[in-house]
């Protein structure tokens, strides 16, 4: 599934491997393997979201894109260029911690302002895109209040438009919406998606809330124990899982007599509230697997209530593959 | 050139706007330095009988003390302002903004100067009023003393940064520092200007004695160092302020590179 795209990339990831070890010498065998050998390329103009549990590398990775963080092997090619030369990183903004990325005694006015300049743009300049920032996220009424006195929603959102100053060309956003109600978090959405289609930005953000991905990526990578095991749009992730799970209903006495002889699938059980039937889905690892499955049903001939292709959520998808991965990486152990 | 002019504007107006924010906190630091210096007055006055005697010797007492306050600032504020930004969380924002951290740094080293330079100005003030000794500094003389206090204190910058990288490390440095600030408390003091032959070249070289001495000789002695009786003590100590300047922004950029290997920007 790895993704390979016709138009120009903003940035790719060449055997992007990082390794932490402590500050003392004598600590070395508790080195810590974050990113192990990611090979992405992000096509311009699109959000891409990197999805994957606590610890699976994804702050790692979005920081070593930001250059906050200097990779052991590998490297980030922006535009052909690469990044770790200073002169060659294209126009970056971020918000890697939430509303922890500002002075807080400060007002999302004077944050602006602070920002702006260092970013080195003239005061028109700055005075100019931080009302429309402002008016985009319905902040202009708390321009001049205290950052600290505002809400946490609305501090995300000055820490996005913060992100958002001198208009960069690439945006990367650490759980851009963790915490936030659920208005703050449709405007920050929104936001994001317009930014993509109307100005061509392109976004990276990672997150573990399967609903934001699926509602704003255009492309989907999922990180497991710091490698990237699968990487697409979400309508291919959901065709090709969707050729891979199957539900069957059925009385629970033909599951009874069936049941041992399906045990070499992988599959789901649900019960229904009457104890009287089972709906059973299937998990196939390839079109192979449907093949065996069918022959096996029709050789048992069991008495079927329904059985239909189950089209599955990003969440779904998601427990799938890192579930499928988890048990190929214990088989080799 | 106008880059490194708007960035400090923005560290200015940034530290004023901060600074008044919470003006109890200048307040009260202003204040225990005044009451700190009243202290080691009192007590020298005690010890000192002869009024005319302590009366020589006050001016210098004065200056070493204005000195000791720059030291405090260049010492500590710049790891400070890292160990607040990194527990805010705002300090990766502030490298992914603008990466040539080192040139950040060096600006709001001059920022850091000048407001304690306005702050030197009221505490020199309240401390003149209430010994009733006032310093000879005037028209004559304030383009000397700014020339050799800024060349002076520049050198101490050096350790500044060297703290700074430190705090990038290992975030929390505060002991080190403090430690420091009694360290130089004592090069402050130290009459090196009254030892002589090697000894003395040995304390010329480390930092701050050298430019206290020259100084003292501005405004106690009302002599000039520009006259050229003394080009070498000048060029001495524009090399030894240099120096300490390049080791500290090497050691600042080691460090620099040494947390965004272990990636500890972040992290407080």
């Amino acid at each position: 599934m790895a993704g390979t795209t016709d138009q120009q990339d903003a940035f790719r990831l060449e055997g992007l491997a990082k390794t932490f070890y402590p500050i003392l010498p004598w600590h070395r065998h508790r080195a810590v393997e974050a990113v192990r050998g990611i090979d992405l390329k992000v096509p311009r103009g699109c959000i891409f979201s990197l999805l994957g549990p606590n610890g699976a590398g994804k702050t790692t990775t979005i920081k070593i894109i930001a250059g906050l963080i200097l990779p052991t092997r590998g490297r980030v090619v922006f535009y052909d260029r690469d990044g770790s030369e200073l002169r060659s990183r294209p126009r970056l903004g971020a918000v890697l911690e939430g509303s922890r990325n500002l002075y807080w005694r400060l007002s999302p006015l004077e944050n602006l302002y602070y920002f702006g300049e260092l970013k080195g743009l003239s005061l028109t300049q700055i005075r100019r895109e931080a009302d429309e920032l402002l008016e985009m996220f319905d902040l202009t009424k708390k321009a001049r209040a205290s950052t600290q006195t505002l809400s946490r929603g609305m501090q995300q959102k000055v820490a996005v438009a913060v992100a958002l100053l001198g208009k960069p060309e690439i945006l990367l956003l650490d759980e851009p919406t963790l915490g936030l109600d659920v208005e703050s978090s449709r405007l920050i959405q929104k936001r994001l998606r317009e930014l993509v289609e109307r100005d061509g930005r392109t976004i990276i953000l990672t997150t573990h809330m399967m609903e934001l991905a699926a509602r704003v990526a255009d492309r989907i990578g999922i990180l497991s124990e710091g490698e990237l095991i699968a990487e697409d749009s979400l309508p291919n992730l959901v065709a090709f899982f969707r050729q891979q799970n199957y539900e069957l209903q059925l009385p629970r006495s033909e599951w009874e007599r069936l049941r041992n002889d399906v045990s070499a699938f992988r599959f789901t059980e649900e019960r229904s509230s009457d104890d009287e039937e089972v709906r059973i889905t299937f998990h196939l690892d390839s079109r192979e697997g449907f093949y065996k499955l069918s022959e096996l049903l029709l050789s048992r001939r069991p008495q079927f209530i329904t059985i239909s292709q189950v089209t599955p959520s990003l969440e779904d998808i998601f427990l799938q593959i890192t579930q499928h991965y988890a048990g190929r990486k214990g088989d080799e152990a | 050139m106008i880059r490194a002019l708007k960035l400090f504007r923005a560290e200015l107006v940034r530290s004023v706007l901060l600074a008044l924010r919470y003006p109890i906190e200048l307040f009260i630091g202003l204040f225990i330095m005044y009451i700190l210096f009243m202290g080691l007055f009192l007590g020298a006055r005690s010890l000192v009988r002869d009024p005319q005697v302590l009366s020589a010797s006050l001016d210098g007492f004065i200056i070493s003390y204005v000195m000791w306050f720059f030291v405090i600032s260049a010492l500590g504020r710049l790891a400070h302002h890292i160990e607040s930004e990194a527990q805010m969380g705002v300090l990766e924002q502030i490298f992914l903004t603008y990466p040539r951290v080192l040139a950040l740094m060096m600006i709001r080293s001059a920022v850091d100067f000048i407001t304690s330079l306005l702050m030197v100005v009221v505490l020199l003030v309240c401390i003149m009023a209430s010994t009733g000794k006032w310093l000879a500094i005037g028209t004559g003389n304030i383009l000397q003393i700014l020339f050799l206090l800024i060349v002076t204190v520049a050198g101490i910058y050096g350790f500044g940064l060297i703290f700074a990288g430190l705090a990038l490390v290992f975030k929390r440095i505060g002991q080190v520092g403090t430690i420091m600030q009694f360290a130089f408390f004592f090069l402050a003091y130290f009459p090196a200007e009254q030892i002589s032959g090697w000894l003395k070249v040995a304390f010329y070289s480390l930092p701050l004695t050298l430019g206290v001495s020259l100084i003292k000789t501005v405004v106690v002695e009302q002599s000039t160092v520009f006259d050229g009786t003394r080009p070498w003590l000048l060029l001495g100590l524009v090399i030894n302020s240099a120096v300490y300047l390049l080791i500290g922004s090497a050691v600042f950029l080691i460090c620099e590179r040494k947390s965004r290997i272990d990636g500890r920007l972040g992290q407080y």
